[in-house]
């Protein structure tokens, strides 16, 4: 049986022909114009789910940079400050090399005060702050770890401990620890009482004896070997920053893979469909208005 | 009845036969455009014949009828597809509002906004001992729970503007059903005396369609021409009388009830349907997921803030970070908001000790939520995705609900509609009728003219 074909039916299904098609338009127009493949979460839900979490991994990305940087920067500043004590230690060996020579006895006066110098620069550098806190404090950063007497004859540390650590978070379920305190770096307060008993030996005539001298020298290893650590630290932050930026790339190319339009795709598409609008319109021209009407005289 | 009285009288109802067939075609054109209007037929049938000695001689036409033509099975087809249709396209349209509130996904939804309040935690951590940084803590925390404040008020919003759409629409319904109930008694006193009252049963028709948009009505035949209507367990209309739908909120829940009765409607489709079920299931149970989502953000976060200490002589602690309980009463502890120094970063009261200020920030990475299986911000985005999914999968039925409307409509059209083409060719056929039954008269007086002048 043929269909009968009323005007009302060409004139409706012309008419949704016609929306459908600017519809799609309408839709291709606003990825286009936004750059955005997913405007809200019903356009893809599971893509919209994608992109929710790659944006919250570039959030924690980011954070994690700051971290770093911030962190690095604590680890290097310990670095610097622990290198600064090494090279004191230097002098100092040469100091007391030559001090444990009888025949310089004349000199201990001298020796003592340049021992008591070193004294003086290295709990200047155990006490650095930097932004705002003492690097060697541990966890007690507000106050100074180390605390030298009026009399220069005791070097005390913060009762409350110089022993904490500070870890920052570097990536997800990654840790890192940035500070090295006050603590293990100068073991406690010995590395200064050994300066101040040697200065008293060669004040009171003395000169170093060979203990004191092996202690400056273990001395010395120690703190350059924690000077490393904290370098250690440093450089593994800079190793951080550099995945983390590699991830950072990743985790955009991602997100666009998922959120943004495909120029090319797009615009081609959109053109078909302005094609099929322009189909649609102009049949729709042609058809509507004819009737039997238009032949009969 | 032979001679040429008679064929005159042949010709004078074929004129009166053909006139009527014009009359009908001039109705069907006039209301081509008329929605609900069903093309009207003129059946025509031979009158009674006469008998000769040689056989029976015909006496010509008589209009018997003016029929409606329409099929009651494609009238059922689409009320079904409307209410389907109308259902989904109006949670559609209610959720899209849900899912504009969310602003997902961008860089300014609420999702960045909860990854922005426990990444201030690891800005925290980097500086616990100075109150300083804790400004943009409080302010980041803030901006989280502005976030909430806002989804949840548009979810009471709609909560009351659907109360309001449905008195109209429950207005609407009554409307319509008392105006089916009058055109039916119309329909019956017009058709006592055995005549179709084919332009009043279109009105009825035409109405009983748009109700079946706004409710999932049934529509019978009371087997005497008349029409049943029920909604789901309620009667709504019959010649014997109508009801009156009302609307009411019990407890939570909207209502609609059958006026000076308990009876609940029990409506599942059309409009009213979708508000139904988007007014009493789906947006409680998104507020639900995200109260719950916003309950253990805060005792969580309370737990373990509690737990750390503060800066000051002796550390502050034991203080909670937020306060309320869901998502309408999320704020950050005014206590803390005046006094900076009572957010905890240390765990020990050491001032640079930040580990209470690196769980914090962990706590975005417990698996907290939907039975130890999903983190905060998981949580909260498969409640993002839900929302789209379930918006994709109405609006994926609603056009293809679109669609099968638009096949019956076309359906009944090819049935009911007025074909203009049609119409001209029968106008050319009565016309040609009408003129051949003139010039048979012409005839006929042609042929009294000749047996006049014998005489």
């Amino acid at each position: 049986m043929t269909m009968r074909v009323t005007e009302s039916a060409i004139s409706s299904n012309y008419l949704s022909n016609v929306n459908q098609a600017r519809e799609k338009i309408v839709n291709l127009q606003a990825q286009i114009a936004s750059g955005k493949r997913v405007l809200k979460p019903s356009d893809d839900p599971r893509a919209t789910k994608s992109i929710l979490r790659l944006k919250a991994s570039l959030q924690a990305n980011e954070q994690y940079s700051k971290n770093v940087e911030d962190g690095n920067s604590i680890a290097q500043s310990t670095s610097s400050a622990l290198d600064a004590v090494a090279s004191l230690f230097i002098d100092l060996k040469e100091t007391v090399t030559r001090a444990s020579n009888a025949a310089m006895g004349g000199e201990f006066p001298t020796f003592a005060a340049q021992v008591d110098q070193v004294l003086s620069e290295a709990l200047a550098s155990a006490n650095t702050k930097f932004n705002g806190k003492y690097l060697f404090g541990g966890t007690r950063t507000t106050d100074p770890p180390y605390v030298l007497s009026a009399n220069r004859s005791t070097v005390t540390k913060n009762p409350n401990g110089i022993d904490g650590t500070i870890t920052y978070i570097v990536g997800d379920g990654l840790n890192q620890q940035v500070n090295i305190p006050g603590e293990e770096a100068f073991q406690g307060t010995a590395l200064f009482d050994l300066l101040i008993d040697i200065r008293s030996n060669l004040n009171n005539g003395l000169p170093p004896t060979i203990a004191q001298v092996d202690a400056v020298n273990q001395g010395f290893e120690h703190i350059l070997m924690k000077a490393s650590k904290a370098g250690s630290y440093a450089r593994n932050m800079d190793n951080l920053t550099m995945s983390l930026d590699e991830q950072k790339t990743r985790l955009t190319q991602f997100l666009s893979n998922n959120e943004d339009t495909d120029l090319a795709e797009s615009v081609m598409q959109l053109k078909q469909q302005e094609a099929m609008l322009d189909a649609a319109l102009n049949t729709g021209g042609r058809i509507i208005p004819k009737t039997l009407l238009d032949f009969l005289l | 009845m032979s001679g040429l009285n008679g064929i005159l009288d042949v010709a004078r109802r074929a004129l009166s036969a053909q006139r009527a067939g014009i009359d009908v075609t001039s109705h069907n054109v006039a209301n081509a455009s008329t929605p609900g209007y069903t093309r009207q037929r003129l059946n025509l049938q031979a009158t009674s014949p006469t008998k000769e000695t040689f056989g029976y001689l015909g006496s010509g036409v008589a209009a018997s009828g003016v029929q409606r033509i329409r099929q009651a099975f494609i009238d059922q087809q689409i009320r079904n597809t409307n209410h389907y249709l109308s259902k989904s396209a109006e949670q559609e349209s209610v959720l899209s509002q849900i899912e504009a509130a969310f602003n997902e996904p961008s860089d300014a939804g609420l999702g960045s906004m909860i990854n922005g309040f426990f990444n201030s935690f690891q800005d925290l951590s980097l500086h616990p001992e100075d109150s300083s940084f804790r400004n943009s803590l409080v302010q980041r925390a803030t901006a989280m729970n502005d976030g909430f404040h806002r989804i949840t008020a548009s979810f009471d919003q709609l909560k009351s503007d659907l109360i309001l759409d449905a008195q109209s629409k429950v207005d609407q319904v009554n409307t319509l059903v008392r105006e089916i109930y009058e055109t039916g008694q119309r329909i019956t006193s017009l058709e006592a005396g055995g005549l179709d009252a084919n332009d009043i049963r279109d009105i009825q028709d035409l109405k009983i369609d748009e109700l079946s948009k706004l409710a999932n009505i049934k529509v019978s035949d009371d087997g005497q021409g008349g029409t049943l209507i029920t909604l789901g367990n309620v009667f709504m209309e019959s010649r014997a009388g109508f009801s009156t739908l009302q609307v009411g909120v019990v407890g939570t829940q909207l209502q609609i009830t059958v006026a000076g009765s308990s009876t609940v409607a029990d409506i599942a489709g059309g409009e009213l349907g979708g508000i139904l079920e988007t007014r009493n299931v789906l947006i409680p149970g998104y507020q639900a997921k995200l109260d719950s989502l916003v309950s253990s953000i805060i005792t969580r976060t309370n737990a373990v803030h509690s737990a750390g200490y503060g800066i000051g002589t002796p550390p502050p602690t034991g203080n909670n970070f937020f306060v309320g309980i869901d998502g309408r009463s999320i704020n950050v502890n005014p206590a803390i908001v005046s006094n900076l120094n009572l957010i905890a970063a240390s765990g020990d009261g050491a001032p640079g000790n930040n580990t209470v200020a690196l769980s914090l920030a962990g706590v975005s990475d417990e698996k907290l939520l939907n039975g130890g299986s999903e983190t905060i911000p998981q949580n909260y985005s498969s409640l993002v995705s839900d929302i789209g999914a379930t918006i994709q999968s109405v609006s994926n039925a609603s056009k293809s609900q679109d669609l099968v409307l638009k096949q019956l409509e076309n359906q009944r059209s090819a049935i009911s509609g007025v074909s203009i083409d049609e119409e001209m060719v029968a106008l050319i056929k009565f016309q040609n009728g009408f003129d051949a039954a003139a010039k048979v008269i012409t005839t006929v007086n042609q042929m009294y003219q000749s047996l006049l002048n014998m005489v």
